[in-house]
């Protein structure tokens, strides 16, 4: 049988920890375990890290007592709460996101009303149409017409849609 | 390993997927001693622990369709999921400190035929142990955690931790040599003490 290739000291300690889990070569186990036969400071670094190793098992292994069933309330309570990260949720909010896209431009465009203009700041709701009646400008024929400035708040609520019928409204009664 | 077999755990999981309450529980209840023991090797705080591990089966349990069993098994997706948490523990921490009162009461059979003197050379050095243990950088500690606490292979260790397989046998290396430093610094003699008794 052929003996094993010599291993230096160093290449030896740097595999120890390996060499007793057995995750090395078998060739390298062999040459190994020679060499810690005839070596001496190899061999007590080898006990000294078995040792060790038992102690440090023995300390992780043995964690204090924790009260799982408690700890799976909690989980399920967790479990129960809603997350921003939910998928439904998430498509829900694109959806209505892509809705006001195409809604926005179609409400505008069927009160007729230009809204090339910087808009102005924000008015309050329930003064929109009397402000608007305010900014509106007589024309020389003596018929007001409303002008672009619109408020700059979202179209999207009733509430909205409701105020630009009004307007609708307020230009077709103006003599 | 306590938990069960991969497969066992494998189809809980795809029996969670498919609306099986029953199973999220089973699940829970054969991996939650693992995960908490990871959680308390890393982080050395009960309550600490107990909180990582809620987290971590929550996200996991939200996150179960993600889970793929081509790429890890669950105790290791598991375990990554934990490991991230508790990084982030240590990191909102800064420094790693011991709950030595919740430590301490460990009572582990002593091995057959040890002498009374051994015993208590033993017990030292475990204390010792606990304190160095807590003194290793997170990184070395998740090494060492993974590896004696939880018994992976350096190819798990590496996976868990998201490193090559050589890395996490460096740490495992490095973590015994920085040991082996902080125990003769404390407690110069436990080792060797307890070596010429067992000899
Ligand atoms: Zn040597």
């Amino acid at each position: 049988m052929n003996r094993p290739r010599p291993i230096c000291c160093e290449a030896v300690q740097q595999h120890l920890a390996a060499y007793r889990s057995g995750e090395i070569h078998p060739a390298l186990q062999r040459r190994i375990a020679q060499h810690l036969h005839a070596c001496d400071s190899c061999y007590a670094l080898y006990r000294n890290n078995q040792v060790l190793e038992q102690e440090m098992r023995q300390v992780l292994m043995a964690p204090p007592p924790v009260d799982f069933g408690r700890v799976w309330q909690g989980i399920q309570v967790d479990l129960a709460r809603p997350t921003e990260s939910n998928p439904p949720v998430r498509y829900a909010l694109l959806a209505t996101a892509l809705l006001l896209m195409l809604l926005v431009p179609m409400t505008f465009g069927r009160s007729g009303i230009a809204w090339a203009t910087p808009p102005t700041p924000p008015a309050p709701r329930s003064h929109a149409v009397v402000l608007l009646l305010e900014r509106a400008t007589p024309s020389p024929n003596g018929a007001v017409t409303l002008s672009e400035t619109l408020p700059d708040t979202p179209a999207s609520t009733p509430d909205a849609a409701y105020r630009t019928e009004s307007l609708t409204v307020l230009s077709i009664m103006t003599p | 390993m306590n938990a069960a077999e991969p497969e066992i755990l494998h189809e809980l999981v795809a029996r969670s997927l498919s609306g099986d309450q029953g199973a999220y529980e089973a699940l829970y209840t054969q991996c939650s001693p693992l995960i908490y023991r990871l959680c308390y090797g890393l982080l050395m705080n009960r309550q600490d622990a107990e909180d990582v591990m809620q987290e971590a089966f929550v996200y996991a349990f939200r996150n179960l369709r993600r889970f793929d069993s081509k790429r890890a098994s669950f105790k290791t997706w598991l375990y990554t999921i934990a490991l991230s948490r508790c990084r982030n523990v240590y990191r909102r921490k800064h420094l790693p400190w011991i709950d030595l009162a919740s430590l301490l009461p460990i009572d582990l059979p002593a091995p057959r035929a040890e002498t009374p003197e051994a015993r208590l050379a033993r017990n030292d050095l475990r204390v010792s142990v606990e304190s160095a243990l807590a003194d290793l950088s997170p990184a070395l500690r998740e090494a060492v955690v993974l590896r004696y606490g939880h018994g992976l292979t350096y190819r798990e260790i590496a996976e868990v931790i998201g490193c090559p397989q050589k890395t996490a046998e460096s740490r495992v290396r490095l973590a015994h040599e920085r040991l082996r430093g902080l125990l003769q610094t404390e407690a110069p003699s436990l080792l060797a003490d307890l070596l010429r008794m067992e000899a």
